[in-house]
């Protein structure tokens, strides 16, 4: 595997030598000025792998390896007409990428929003801040503040209760807090109360479909792209749903394992593949991690590794825990990547959102961005993975030995 | 695998509430108010307990319990500090504290002629160049003597790198190799550093190594009535330096040593940075035949260059030490132990140096980071041995 390092360009308060001191080599990046529907000119994104690629005289060189992501435009998820301008756009972009060499495409197909968590910068036991998903405060947001028709029926008695209690004792600024964190994961966001009715905008497009509607959608922009990303050898790797369970009425079409057979399935190519980001769909108690590491395997062209800890008790709550701690076995996951690569891959991770923690905290950071808590969760991983190495060296050499 | 984290006290620029961030729950610390040699009381190190408890953290080892330099020279009253050492002891079994370390090094601690050699992904590490450390004693110690312990190629080179060297890189080589020796500060102080080595006199290898022996002996029975486990700790670098033998370098010195002293209080401190240093030294092979012996162990990583003397710092995972098979060799030890009903099953280790990284290379007080021992430098060291421990673990 490789180490790879998600960088938010020239402006990512992270710069590109403190991710050579954290030792990854995989650049992941998106020419992220470029709204999503528009074309990403060649000229820029060579202008971009430069700034990656043109090492200064002894330092340790950088590789652009992965794109995430390149978004669609929301008429190709939502079916309209006006759509087949923005597939070719599409297109064209990953002709551009596939110019200079980068051949693997982090993508989602998320309605309207790409994550959501209730706190970021929530106080872990350590002195240290994390990303939390508090589902009763996800519920007072819902229910009291988006109004939502139906909300309600999305919660059971006790989490709405809670979500009651939560409201009534929220502050003005509290409340805006609880908006603009909720509201974080719009993309191309306008920022303050303008969030909010973007937010019911978007809402309201989306919800209009079902899940069979919506997988429709996906199909057919499958269907457009994948003939050329194999006729260039590029590697498209859906993101799944951040959190993998139905939210706010959206349908949600990648969250589980038969979600991905289907759209395997749906539309067979070698082009056809997975970001396995092991903490998204390990919110979910009933998404094996490792198993889906062992059953999609070959499919998987880039992984996000983090681990989450659900709230004893009331299970869809949950805290970003440390990479290789909290419910998932992170082990075996990679255990099972390892087995995948037997066909010849070296595939890139990334250390995904790490807690903000140490010399951060008095900094700016970007929500589970920030570098000391990454560069923990890499270095983590990198003693896995060494160990492994040793492993199957050792297996490899009892085989020899039997031989001889 | 008991994890721990040196804390220097009041002067540490690492503050104890960044160390409860890492995760770490034990600490290694020692009396660092009180001057090398001195008995310590025992209320004093039940109180520094004590604060380390307020904090969170438990005082798992005591790095050090140093060896006053008179115990090593034989001259003087050395024999009271003797004395000196076995109430320290007592007075850290009394307060529960198993491990206790020193090293054996005449007149210094540790030695590098630069603490801020960069890498190619822009770290700033640690450094011992041959070459500089021969340029500092011919030319800036002028030690009588030390053109005969150096070859002619050596002298050479010497020359050559003191001769392009303008005065502020003098100055910095001084400081370097100067902060590695207690009571000597960089060039200011070329008088104390002589004479101290000069106190040694004509010490032959063997003497040296009789007095080591000697002093093992007189404090072993004590180490075992307080049930304080004595780690000594490897020269560093393992090879002679400034005309005097070295004691604590190799794998035989480690046989020799233990056979000499007969008790399961007595063992080693496995540095495996420090012994790595030295190209003769096999450490995976070494962690298997000393196993029984170590009582604490510091993992950090070395490559060594090509005159095979000089030697620079690097990541925990990527010198010459193999850390995951070590790692594997300490943890089958644990089961070893746990089968023999030993009392101390687990081996307390702690990431030994890191680099200068991330904002602590811009940090307003970088001048006051103790070389090697910076948060971020460890801090990732211990995250990768965190993996290769957890990963290790998962095969049994």
């Amino acid at each position: 595997m490789r180490e790879g390092w998600r960088w938010f360009g020239p402006n990512d308060p992270v710069s590109l030598d403190d991710i050579r001191q954290a030792g990854a080599t995989e650049i992941v990046t998106s020419l992220h000025h470029i709204k999503p529907g528009e074309l990403w000119p060649l000229a820029e994104i060579q202008k971009r792998k430069m700034q990656i690629e043109d090492t200064p005289e002894g330092r340790s060189s950088l590789h652009w390896s992965v794109v995430e992501s390149v978004h669609l435009h929301d008429t190709i998820k939502q079916g309209l007409p006006e759509r087949e301008h923005y597939v070719d756009v599409w297109i064209e972009t990953m002709r551009n990428l596939a110019k200079v060499g980068i051949d693997t495409i982090c993508y989602n197909f998320m309605p309207a929003i790409y994550w959501t968590r209730t706190d970021l910068n929530y106080l872990l036991p350590s002195g240290a801040r994390s990303l939390r998903y508090d589902n009763a405060t996800f519920a007072a947001f819902d229910v009291f503040i988006l109004e939502r028709n139906g909300a309600r029926e999305s919660y059971d008695a006790l989490t709405l209760d809670r979500a009651e209690r939560i409201f009534e004792d929220l502050s003005d600024v509290e409340r805006e807090q609880v908006i603009e964190t909720l509201t974080a994961g719009l993309p191309g966001s306008p920022g303050g109360s303008e969030n909010l009715n973007l937010f019911k905008k978007k809402l309201a497009e989306f919800s209009v479909f079902d899940k069979e509607s919506y997988r429709k959608n996906l199909k057919w922009f499958l269907e457009r792209v994948l003939p050329v990303a194999e006729e260039l050898d590029v590697k498209l790797g859906i993101h799944p749903d951040d959190p993998p369970r139905p939210l706010l009425g959206l349908p949600r079409i990648v969250s589980t394992p038969e979600d991905i057979d289907w759209i395997f399935e749906a539309v067979p190519s070698p082009s056809n593949g997975l970001t396995l980001c092991v903490g998204t769909f390990g919110v979910r108690a009933d998404n094996n991690l490792p198993e889906m590491a062992k059953q999609f395997g070959d499919k998987i062209f880039f992984a996000h590794f983090r681990s989450t800890a659900r709230d004893q008790g009331d299970p869809e709550s949950f805290v970003e825990a440390g990479h290789i701690d909290g419910d998932i076995d992170m082990l075996a996951v990679i255990r099972a990547l390892l087995d995948a690569e037997k066909d010849g891959r070296n595939i890139v991770f990334r250390p995904d959102h790490g807690h903000r923690m140490l010399g951060d905290l008095e900094k700016d950071v970007m929500p589970g961005y920030s570098a000391i808590g990454r560069l923990r969760g890499l270095a983590e991983i990198r003693g896995v993975l060494k160990c492994f190495d040793w492993v199957s060296n050792q297996s490899a050499q009892k085989k020899f030995n039997m031989r001889k | 695998m008991l994890e721990g984290w040196r804390h220097f006290g009041e002067k540490d620029t690492v503050p104890l509430s960044y160390v409860t961030q890492t995760g770490v729950k034990h600490v290694v610390a020692t009396m660092e108010t009180i001057k090398v040699g001195e008995p310590w009381p025992e209320d004093e190190v039940r109180a520094y307990r004590d604060h380390l408890n307020d904090h969170g953290f438990e005082w798992i080892v005591c790095e050090g319990l140093s060896v006053h330099e008179s115990v090593k020279t034989h001259k003087g009253n050395w024999q009271s500090y003797v004395e000196n050492y076995k109430t320290s002891l007592r007075s850290l079994g009394a307060a529960g504290i198993k491990v206790a370390t020193f090293n054996f090094m005449p007149v210094t601690a540790w030695t590098r002629t630069d603490f801020k050699y960069p890498l190619p992904n822009k770290v700033l590490t640690s450094r011992f160049q041959w070459a500089a450390y021969v340029a500092f004693d011919l030319y800036i110690l002028n030690r009588p003597g030390a053109r005969e312990c150096y070859a002619a190629e050596d002298v050479k080179a010497a020359e050559e790198i003191f001769a392009a060297m303008d005065d502020t890189q003098k100055m910095q080589l001084a400081n370097s190799i100067g902060l590695g020796a207690p009571g000597i500060v960089g060039d200011q102080d070329v008088d104390v550093f002589l004479a101290k080595i000069e106190a040694y006199g004509d010490v032959l290898h063997s003497e040296l190594q009789d007095r080591l022996i000697e002093f093992l002996r007189e404090v072993a029975p004590v180490a075992e009535e307080c049930d304080v486990r004595i780690g000594f700790h490897p020269d560093d670098p393992p090879q002679p330096l400034f005309g005097l033998p070295r004691v604590i370098s190799t794998a035989g010195d480690l046989r020799f040593i233990l056979s000499e002293v007969d008790s399961d209080h007595v063992g080693i401190t496995f540095c495996i940075g420090s012994y790595a240093s030295n190209s003769a030294n096999d450490t995976l092979k070494m962690a298997q035949e000393f196993a029984p012996y170590i009582h604490y162990c510091h993992l950090r990583n070395v490559v060594i260059e090509e005159d095979n003397k000089s030697f620079v710092e690097v990541g925990h995972l990527a010198g010459r030490n193999n850390v995951v098979e070590i790692v594997n060799a300490l943890q089958s030890e644990e089961k070893r132990r746990q089968s023999e009903g030993r009392t101390d099953v687990e081996i307390p280790w702690r990431p030994d140096h890191g680099p200068l990284m991330f904002f602590e290379q811009d940090a307003a007080n970088v001048d006051d980071i103790y070389p090697g021992y910076s948060l971020m430098g460890r801090y990732a060291g211990m995250s990768e041995l965190r993996g290769v421990i957890a990963a290790v673990q998962a095969q049994y």
